[in-house]
């Protein structure tokens, strides 16, 4: 399989920790932020399709997850990639039409957005709604 | 010629353009609170623009402030029609993060429980959609298989539609000797309903309404990560039961059902077919149903290990994940929901480009959303 040499072709490391602790395959923590762009290219030519597009606040910066799955056999990568609040990051709409709103939801509620998004806008917060709710540093009284 | 008002007559007002319809928020169709922005040309739909957010409640922020077991009986409100699935990604979660195995004959009851949702949520499914289509007949013929099916659920759990009854290591209750007869008489009706219902829907007006609108072809499938029968009325086999076996789905034997097609017609016969599937796995886990304790002990408070955790279940409408991330404490640092309607509507601006508006509602219905889903 092609995604056995993911760790040669891109600047990335491996994680190493089971499906049965986790329920991931494989993780990888991407140190190129441009690069994933390439990388879920590669994960498309092997069919794999994108089951989502995350991110959580670990206090210094948010962390993306990029998980891609297979649809016959399991086999549940997740990419991770460290950005700074609110820092520009490169879209996948181009390779995968499924990132479009698992972005919006990423901006909506981390605040970072996406270069080349064609539409990016708050997609579940109300219309003028203020700040980034899923950021540690968010409370319900700004409402 | 001047009006009076600043138009002129003729020039521009005979031919309407950008003409935009809100098809909802409250629009029966829509089930719940979506809208569809349409830019109209006539009849037909130009382009489209989906509005969410109408019933967002926060719950991924929610969930950071409460307690894993106070999170427990907020996973049935999500998806209201298949709650159970949905509880099931989440204790699946937190049995994976802790180490706990449940015993098996709580494996068997889980299966049992959660195939007749998914029979319930089908039947939903069909009941609506045919609504949405002009038809209010099949409603109440659905509705009165699903009442056998509610009741079931009141017997075991004591609720109806949000059961809350999975837990950590097991079931809160273990299935009562008036369930098992109850099972026994849904299952003798059941098969006969599916064909009469079949045979009441399958008119000529509903085959013309949904054969060839609506193709999702297998590209679409992996481009947009459409799952559940969507993604199997295109001929994708995939199935989480069958890819990523949990529970004890490996031991039963059953076919996932798949159409070639990829229209709305495909996508609602694929829905129809794994309502026999789950009768199969049914009458199989039931006759597989071991003696034994309905739970593993557990621990009164939960408190995840630091680490992230990912189950998957197949719910009625295709591939739910559910990610923690645990820090040691009672509480998640992160919640996420992978949710399976929410992934398959991503597709449906442009879907409906190009289908007239009497179609929008129509393949709109085959998709099977449910928003507070959608919206969290």
């Amino acid at each position: 399989m092609a995604l056995v040499s993911l760790t040669d072709n891109f600047k990335m490391e491996k994680i190493e920790r089971t499906y049965q602790q986790t329920g991931f395959s494989q993780s990888f923590l991407l140190k190129d932020k441009e690069e994933i762009v390439k990388v879920a290219g590669s994960f498309k030519s092997e069919e794999y399709f994108l089951e989502t597009i995350t991110a959580f606040d670990k206090a210094d910066g948010i962390r993306m997850l990029y998980v891609f799955n297979k649809q016959g056999n399991v086999d549940r990568n997740v990419v991770y990639l460290d950005a700074a609040y609110e820092e520009e990051l490169v879209s996948l709409t181009g390779v995968y039409e499924a990132a479009v709103w698992f972005e919006s939801e990423v901006f909506d509620m981390f605040g970072n957005t996406f270069k080349g998004h064609p539409c990016l806008k708050r997609l579940l917060t109300p219309e003028g709604f203020k700040g980034f709710p899923l950021l540690k540093t968010w409370k319900p009284e700004e409402v | 010629m001047e009006t009076g008002r600043g138009i002129k007559m003729g020039s521009e007002i005979g031919v309407m353009k950008d003409f935009y319809i809100n098809m909802g928020p409250q629009h029966p169709s829509t089930h719940g609170v979506l809208r569809l922005v349409l830019k109209l040309e006539g009849e037909r739909v130009i382009t489209s623009e989906t509005v969410l957010g109408y019933a967002h409640r926060g719950v991924e922020k929610m969930a950071e402030s409460k307690s894993y077991i106070q999170m427990m009986p907020v996973m049935d409100r999500f998806d209201y029609v298949s709650a159970v699935l949905f509880e099931w990604g989440y204790i699946g979660a937190m049995e994976r993060a802790l180490g706990v195995v449940p015993t098996e004959r709580a494996e068997y009851i889980r299966v049992i429980i959660g195939e007749l949702n998914r029979i319930a949520s089908h039947f939903v499914w069909v009941g609506a959609f045919l609504l949405d289509l002009g038809a209010f007949t099949p409603l109440l013929w659905v509705f009165d298989a699903r009442e056998k099916i509610m009741d079931m659920f009141e017997e075991v759990s004591g609720q109806r539609m949000t059961c809350n009854y999975f837990r950590v290591g097991g079931v809160k209750d273990d299935i009562t000797p008036e369930f098992l007869k109850m099972c026994d008489d849904f299952l003798k009706m059941i098969r006969g309903r599916v064909k009469d219902t079949e045979e009441l829907i399958e008119s000529i007006i509903f085959l013309e309404r949904v054969k060839d609108i609506g193709f999702i072809t297998k590209q679409d499938v992996i481009n947009y990560g459409l799952t559940g029968p969507v993604a199997r009325g295109s001929g994708v086999n995939y199935d989480v039961r069958k890819s990523e076996p949990y529970s004890v789905y490996d031991k039963i034997d059953f076919e996932v059902p798949l159409e070639e097609k990829g229209d709305c017609f495909a996508r609602y016969r694929v829905r129809m077919r794994e309502i026999i599937q789950s009768i199969r796995i049914i009458e199989q886990a039931l006759a597989m149903l071991p003696e034994g304790p309905h739970a593993e002990k557990a621990p009164k408070t939960i408190k995840l290990p630091e680490g992230e955790y990912y189950y998957a279940v197949e719910t009625a409408r295709g591939n739910l994940g559910v990610y923690l991330r645990g820090d040691g404490t009672a509480k998640p640092s992160r919640f996420k929901l992978r949710d399976p309607a929410y992934s398959n509507l991503c597709i449906i601006d442009n879907l409906i480009a190009g289908h007239r508006i009497s179609d929008v509602v129509a393949i709109l219905g085959s998709i099977d959303i449910v928003v507070p889903e959608i919206d969290r």
